[in-house]
């Protein structure tokens, strides 16, 4: 198959990811709501689980597709043996990766789900992949996009180190997770979101890349602030917060950027503004282990995926569905996560009450995951193709 | 100089940055010498999927309690109970499903957040106790102003009630939480047990809640109140339960 082929077939399956992603997001929010009726019999840590790994697996896909794209447009849509070998392989991890989800086959690490095994072989097709890419690291954009991925792998080995204890664990986590998200794939999105933007202007800066690559490392270092390293002190902390909006908006300007652009900036924004305050030594004590903590992670993954979309967009219908279901989900989960920090952290009232008098924010939330879902749903009908 | 080599070492920046906080955070979580029980306790933690829904040192799942140092506020026996038979606690409110676990791996588990409560790594995290259930400055404060011109030993009572007791306990007659209702007991304490007056039962019933065993529930109530309580809050809230006589019912 030629790179543009498979690049349209591994967005295709990235929609499908995405839609089951939103159905297991939307299933585990609503166990969020007093008396749920499945809270022993089908617990949430399982669907919790598999919402996660989809997402990262979405994530994975979309960002392949995007420098597939990428390349097919630097050095012409050839055939690539080797890249087809890829995606076949790629399509058994994902069979594979459904069928330990449902046979509950996944790990018990928040966030690094996906059995060892299946990471060695996600390892061993992205470095492919990679290898099958080279050519497009000769350009700008590309080799941004392709520093991105390397680092993504290297963050996947990190959390393949069995640790010892649980301190070990979330030590190894700044790698694993916080690296992964913040700066690895901040960046191999921000690359594919660039190479977009430079066909509307002139122009091609990497200033947006390499403020994501700064500000990640004081988001991915953030939760480590909890435990008394990673602190970055009031000023530098409102400096990184500070610098992810700044980016954001030397991005944009200039251009009339697409939709998808602008809304997946905006969710990296946002959850890069939370999670750099959050290595502000208070802040993050405080907020650790709370919804927002949390809300963090999803803001920038959900981020990424619409950046690497933007290479091959739906239709605008389907983005408006997104962009409302994100917007108020997120409001909600951030009104939500803010009432929890401020009752159950200062005011040391019990968890169960606080979750407890949260339900009505939940319920919001639930609505506009509902929506985001429904948005998912939409982009993956045939034909919803814009362009 | 090119856009592409600036790119590169900021990368390369913003990763040392990375990865000296992860080294030195490293070291600190590997100072103390983690028993094999907390091994093993650590792996029925990461195969029965416990961190998807709770998280230790402030990361996991957000859907039930951070675990850092729940030990130290119930004591090894309360867990025990609660991993045995979770769903006989906090009883309308989010249920945590029960696993089926063999008494060595719950003595592991408990084993595991014993270390984890007592470890260096995280000593100062969290800022202020995380309640479970109940509790808060909102019942210390609103709730314990709100009645003028009370004597203070009273207030205080009351608020420790609410902190520490009020989870299990109801003063309303009738209401059975993870205990008895607290409604008479001044009355009751009486008779409890010959040879202890009102007081001194209701003080051993804090200290040593095994002694005696009120009929029809398990003897679950947390051992350690001897390590949390102060002994004048111990005495302020024998003076508030004493309120609750007969008449109170
Ligand atoms: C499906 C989600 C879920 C999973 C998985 C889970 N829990 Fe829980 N857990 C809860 C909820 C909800 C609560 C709060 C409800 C309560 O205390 O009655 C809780 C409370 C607790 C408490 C505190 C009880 C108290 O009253 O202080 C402990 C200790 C605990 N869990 C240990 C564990 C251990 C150990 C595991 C793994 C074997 C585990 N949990 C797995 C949901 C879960
Ligand atoms: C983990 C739940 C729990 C907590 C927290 C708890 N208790 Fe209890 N308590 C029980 C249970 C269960 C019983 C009944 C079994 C027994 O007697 O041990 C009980 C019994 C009692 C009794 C005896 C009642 C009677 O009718 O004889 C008193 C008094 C008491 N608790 C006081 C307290 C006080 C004061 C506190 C707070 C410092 C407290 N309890 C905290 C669970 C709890």
């Amino acid at each position: 198959m030629t790179t543009r082929q498979l690049a349209n077939r591994l967005f295709a399956q990235m929609t499908i990811l995405l839609v089951l992603y939103g159905a297991a997001a939307l299933f585990a929010a609503v166990k969020f709501l007093p008396g749920d009726a499945l809270a022993v019999s089908l617990p949430y840590n399982q669907i919790v689980g598999v919402r996660n790994v989809l997402l990262d697996l979405a994530i994975w896909t979309g960002l392949l597709a995007g420098g597939l794209t990428l390349l097919s447009e630097a050095a012409g849509s050839a055939r690539s043996p080797l890249l087809t070998w890829v995606y076949r392989g790629w399509t058994a991890l994902l069979v594979l990766s459904l069928l330990a989800a449902i046979l509950d086959l996944l790990e018990g690490r928040y966030l690094l789900e996906l059995p060892v095994i299946l990471d060695l072989v996600l390892i061993v097709l992205a470095a492919l992949a990679l290898a099958g890419t080279v050519e497009v690291a000769r350009t700008t954009t590309g080799s941004v996009w392709w520093l991105g991925m390397a680092l993504a792998i290297v963050c996947v080995i990190a959390g393949m180190i069995p640790p010892a204890n649980p301190a070990q664990d979330r030590v190894l986590r700044a790698l694993a997770v916080g690296a992964k998200f913040h700066i690895a794939y901040a960046v191999a999105g921000s690359a594919i979101a660039i190479a977009v933007l430079s066909k509307l202007r002139p122009r091609t800066s990497l200033a947006l890349p390499a403020g994501l690559a700064v500000a990640g490392a004081l988001a991915a270092i953030s939760p480590l602030a909890a435990v008394g390293e990673g602190s970055a002190g009031l000023l530098l902390g409102l400096i990184g917060a500070a610098a992810y909006p700044f980016f954001v908006v030397i991005a944009l300007r200039g251009a009339r950027a697409p939709g998808w652009i602008t809304l997946g900036l905006g969710m990296i924004a946002a959850g890069g503004v939370l999670s750099t305050a959050a290595a502000i030594p208070q802040v993050g004590a405080t907020m650790a282990g709370t919804g927002l903590s949390e809300l963090v992670i999803f803001l920038t993954a959900l981020g990424v995926v619409l950046l690497a979309w933007a290479a091959s967009p739906p239709s605008g219908a389907a983005l408006v569905w997104v962009a409302v279901g994100a917007v108020v989900s997120g409001v909600a989960a951030l009104l939500a996560g803010i009432v929890q920090v401020y009752v159950e952290r200062v005011l040391t009232v019990g968890f169960l009450d606080t979750q407890m008098a949260l339900a009505p924010l939940f319920v919001i939330w639930i609505v506009g995951l509902a929506v985001l879902a429904a948005g998912l749903g939409l982009a993956a009908l045939p034909g919803q193709r814009a362009g | 100089m090119n856009g592409r080599l600036i790119f590169v070492i900021v990368l390369l920046l913003g990763l040392a940055a990375v990865v000296v906080n992860v080294v030195a955070a490293w070291q600190n979580a590997t100072a103390d010498p983690v028993p094999e029980d907390v091994s093993a306790g650590f792996a029925v933690w990461g195969t029965q999927g416990c961190e998807g829904c709770h998280t230790l040192y402030g990361q996991g799942g957000g859907y039930a309690p951070d675990l850092t140092r729940i030990i130290h506020q119930r004591g090894a026996d309360y867990l025990r109970a609660f991993m045995v038979n979770p769903g006989a606690f906090h009883p309308n409110q989010r249920q945590m499903p029960r696993f089926t676990l063999t008494e060595t791996e719950v003595d592991q588990l408990i084993a595991l957040l014993d270390w984890t409560s007592s470890a260096r790594f995280a000593a100062d995290w969290p800022p202020r106790p995380l309640q479970v259930a109940g509790g808060g400055a909102l019942f210390n404060t609103s709730v314990a102003q709100a009645v003028p011109g009370e004597d203070p030993v009273l207030t205080r009572g009351r608020a420790v009630f609410g902190q520490r007791c009020a989870s299990c306990h109801s003063i309303e007659p009738g209401v059975v939480l993870t205990g008895p209702s607290l409604a008479g007991i001044a009355d009751r304490a009486w008779h409890r047990v010959i040879g202890l007056g009102a007081q001194e039962y209701i003080r051993n019933s804090i200290l040593h809640p095994s002694d005696y065993v009120v009929e029809g529930f398990a003897d679950v109530m947390q051992k350690n109140f001897a390590d949390l309580l102060s002994s004048s809050d111990i005495d302020a809230l024998i003076a508030y339960l004493m309120q609750f006589g007969e008449a109170s019912s």
